[in-house]
């Protein structure tokens, strides 16, 4: 009798375990969500942070605790989420800066090709803005001007990030060495030095770009994402690389995990995030922030941060 | 042409006792926020931002600009009151902000720093609302070879802050230009000094700098001195009972007026170093404090004078609405926290450019409104935490010393959520307890960490920008070719005066020896 008992419970222990995986997956997330930002409180990605954390209970039935680990570049950030379990409560909501620190780094603290991307939750379109009546203030006059070896260079400021945007297309046509790229630590520098006639053409965000598109020329969009309306009415039409057909430039804002997360909470995470991205409030904060939601799901969005990471090895040494 | 209209709506929308309510909540939390070490009216902000997306323009502006400007005064009261600066721009406060503390006359400078602060950030407001459009072309006259002389102008400026030991003063300029170079190079963004520690890579930041060397160099010291001096032990009932007394030194009418030279230099200084892209409210409070120096040397500013804590404060205060102006003016945000108001703004639907003048007009004059409100706020809720402050510092060493080794770590901790900058701190706390040992001046090693990398980074810049060429990027423009000759005529006047004070200084020494063998002699 007792060996019956004995063996029951065993039996129930071992269909409970079996069934254990299933029912978390199920009720995934079942806790708060460790929300880390590579970046200090205020930038880009703390924002779209705050913004998607403020509806986070209605989706995951959870908060997401928004976490500031800024500093080297966002390799601090990163390197936290890799020191955090795989239990796929933690999540890294990033940029391609971190990654780039990493492939310029001598020594990085991990490998950015080891990670787990969840979901993209946006595309950046690096955007080339010229002031207006310069021979290359459309991208046929920009091509025809750099093509001439009489013409002085041309310097183009931006972040690091945006400058690869216009960088791999002027590559493409083999054009790199006729313009000067003038890296800054934040767009705002950027457009204070163009706007003050100190570099030729500045490389900015899409809502940077409207801001600016009254009294400049908009030059092409280096991505492969059309603009939405909005800024399409400010900014008019606008060549992008795929119109071009160039190899685009498209870097996102992602959802990282840990390399060892299973692929089930992997693609559950980006499951809830598209639903979360899906929710009127976020829709609406988002849209007012001039930003655009770019939704992609692990699988899409995993096939496409290697061609990113490839895009930026590649084009990376144009820098130094 | 101002829209009568929309100021009425304005008006209207800021006097209500909703959106004064948040002014003065955002005050409150920015006070507390500023007196927290580590924790930045960036940071504040922030995490405020999420909490506005239910609230109403005005309501909201009124949260994040009250927050704003409580958090840049709040530091001070830890400078004074713990030699502990909440935040990096409080740094400046310190020298003269603690001496007086230490003198029982913490009181005085903490309201000499309330209303320096209040008076500054006031008054470049108003230059703000007036001019904001005029400011903003100035600013974009300064591009990479401009920035590049307005630093090493700085620096000359700064002299005056090497103490009475040169040779100290610039060991102490070379450290700070070494830690200055160590994370990633401003211009290519590869790594450098940093002795392949990965999490050097983006070098040291500056709230564990100076949370180490203000405020752990002090407190180590502190430890040294209970340790080798057999000290009274206090009694500490007596002392918490006494917290919330009304007594202590004040500041009266006409010692606030004393300092109108010292709060002109900072509203000047702190207006000018605020609209210009990515310097920043350390630099005012470092450049008023360093000419009110020099300008006023019978003063004797640095030996613990209200007139030091004014310049400082009023230097960094004024900073607060000119950093506003590129983002109204062309949608540019040239710092962290115009970044965030931008965004608030861009959420309650008003996107910040040269055409919100013209479709936003009532977000605009709101924002006025609350920026000069934000100011009489600032002046009642700060007394009442300058009260409490200035009687915690107060306390006897054995309970000061815990607390604010305690409030050093969890503020290098929580400046970034960063283990590393608690090690970064604890490292120059030796530092800085070195430099006390040694009296080596703290200040030019700051003002160094903070203008080297700058003028490093814009010399780069422009010599890329030139490809390579020294001339071009050196006398790029009339204003860079005026500005090398105003670091040429000031090295030259400075150096000259300092060597006629040397040369009186002996003579001085020579005299007095004359006198003493003479004196000798006839005895």
């Amino acid at each position: 009798m007792k060996l019956m008992k004995l063996t029951a419970l065993a039996a129930m222990g071992a269909s409970l375990s079996l069934a254990a995986p299933a029912f978390a997956d199920a009720h995934f997330p079942n806790a708060t969500i460790k929300t880390i930002v590579p970046f200090g409180a205020g930038g880009g990605t703390d924002r779209w942070a705050r913004v998607m954390s403020s509806a986070a209970f209605d989706v995951f039935g959870h908060g997401m605790h928004v976490q500031n680990r800024g500093g080297a570049g966002g390799t601090i950030g990163w390197k936290y989420m890799m020191d955090q379990k795989a239990d796929g409560h933690s999540i890294l909501m990033a940029s391609p800066t971190p990654v780039m620190a990493a492939l310029i780094e001598k020594n990085p603290p991990y490998d950015p090709a080891k990670v787990r991307i969840a979901a993209y939750y946006s595309v950046m379109k690096p955007t080339l803005v010229a002031p207006k009546g310069k021979p290359y203030s459309t991208w046929a006059g920009l091509v025809e001007y750099l093509k001439d070896d009489s013409n002085k260079k041309l310097t183009i400021g931006g972040t690091m990030t945006q400058l690869l945007g216009p960088a791999s297309l002027l590559a493409q046509l083999g054009l790199e060495k006729r313009v000067i790229l003038v890296p800054y630590s934040g767009t705002g520098k950027a457009v204070n030095d163009y706007l003050g006639g100190h570099i030729s053409m500045v490389n900015v965000t899409t809502s940077t770009a409207v801001g600016l598109a009254d009294k400049n020329a908009i030059v092409v969009n280096a991505s492969s994402l059309e603009y939405n309306k909005k800024a399409k009415a400010a900014m008019g039409d606008v060549p992008n690389a795929v119109t071009l057909g160039l190899t685009p430039f498209d870097p996102p804002r992602f959802v990282a995990m840990h390399p060892d997360t299973p692929d089930e909470q992997v693609a559950a995470m980006g499951k809830k995030m598209g639903e979360l991205l899906n929710t009127k409030s976020v829709k609406r904060l988002i849209g007012k922030l001039g930003e655009d939601i770019v939704y992609k799901d692990s699988a899409e969005s995993e096939a496409a941060y290697k061609q990113v990471l490839a895009e930026a090895e590649k084009y990376l040494p144009l820098f130094q | 042409m101002i829209n009568v209209d929309a100021l009425y709506d304005a008006i209207e929308l800021v006097f209500t006792w909703h959106t004064l309510m948040w002014i003065a909540i955002g005050v409150t939390i920015g006070v507390g926020v500023g007196a927290m070490p580590g924790l930045t009216a960036t940071t504040g902000i922030a995490l405020m931002l999420p909490l506005t997306f239910t609230m109403d323009q005005a309501a909201a502006l009124g949260l994040l600009i009250g927050l704003y400007k409580g958090a840049i005064y709040g530091g001070s009261i830890s400078a004074i009151s713990f030699a502990t600066p909440g935040t990096s721009e409080a740094a400046a406060t310190v020298f003269d902000g603690h001496k007086l503390m230490t003198r029982g006359k913490g009181k005085k400078a903490l309201l000499i720093a309330l209303y320096a602060s209040v008076t500054a950030d006031f008054l470049s407001d108003v230059i703000t609302i007036l001019i904001a459009p005029m400011l903003a072309l100035v600013a974009l006259k300064f591009g990479p070879s401009e920035r590049f002389w307005l630093m090493v102008l700085a620096v000359c400026l700064l002299g005056a802050l090497s103490g009475s030991h040169f040779a100290k003063g610039m060991l102490s300029a070379a450290m700070g230009l070494f830690i200055g170079t160590i994370g990633a190079d401003p211009v290519s963004s590869i790594p450098r000094n940093t002795f392949d520690l990965w999490w050097l890579g983006e070098g040291i930041h500056l709230i564990p700098l100076v949370v180490g060397i203000f405020a752990m160099g002090a407190m180590l010291e502190k430890i040294v001195e209970m340790s080798t001096v057999k000290q009274k032990v206090q009694r500490l009932g007596g002392t918490v009972k006494g917290l919330f007394s009304m007594g202590g030194e004040g500041l009266s009418f006409k010692e606030y007026l004393s300092c109108w030279k010292e709060m002109s230099i900072g509203l000047g200084v702190g207006t000018f170093v605020g609209m210009l892209p990515g310097l920043g409210s350390t630099v005012g409070a470092f450049l008023s404090y360093g000419i009110a120096k020099q300008a006023s040397p019978e003063k004797k500013i640095g030996t613990g004078k209200i007139e030091g804590v004014a310049a400082a404060e009023a230097g960094n205060n004024a900073t607060v609405g000119p950093t506003l102006v590129p983002l109204l003016a062309f949608g540019i945000p040239g710092s962290a926290v115009a970044a965030l108001i931008g965004a608030a703004l861009m959420l309650q639907g008003a996107t910040p450019g040269p055409r919100m003048f013209e479709l936003f007009p009532t977000v605009i004059y709101s924002l006025f409104l609350i920026l000069i409100l934000g100011n009489f706020f600032n002046l009642g809720i700060g007394r009442v935490f300058a009260f409490v402050y200035a009687k915690l510092g107060e306390l006897p060493p054995q309970v000061l010393v815990p607390i604010v080794m305690g409030m050093a770590v969890i503020g290098a901790y929580s400046y970034a959520n960063n283990e590393w900058d608690v090690l970064v701190m604890l490292i120059f706390g030796i530092v800085g307890l070195f430099m006390r040992t040694f009296r080596i001046p703290e200040a030019p090693l700051i003002i160094t960490f903070l203008l080297a990398p700058q003028a490093e980074e814009n010399l780069r810049r422009g010599l890329l920008i030139n490809e390579g060429d020294w001339i071009a990027t050196l006398m790029n423009s009339p204003l860079a070719i005026g500005l090398a000759i105003a670091v040429v005529a000031l090295t030259y006047i400075s150096t000259r005066m300092r060597i006629s004070e040397r040369m009186t200084e002996i003579a001085d020494d020579a005299e007095a020896a004359e006198a003493e063998a003479k004196a000798n002699t006839n005895s």
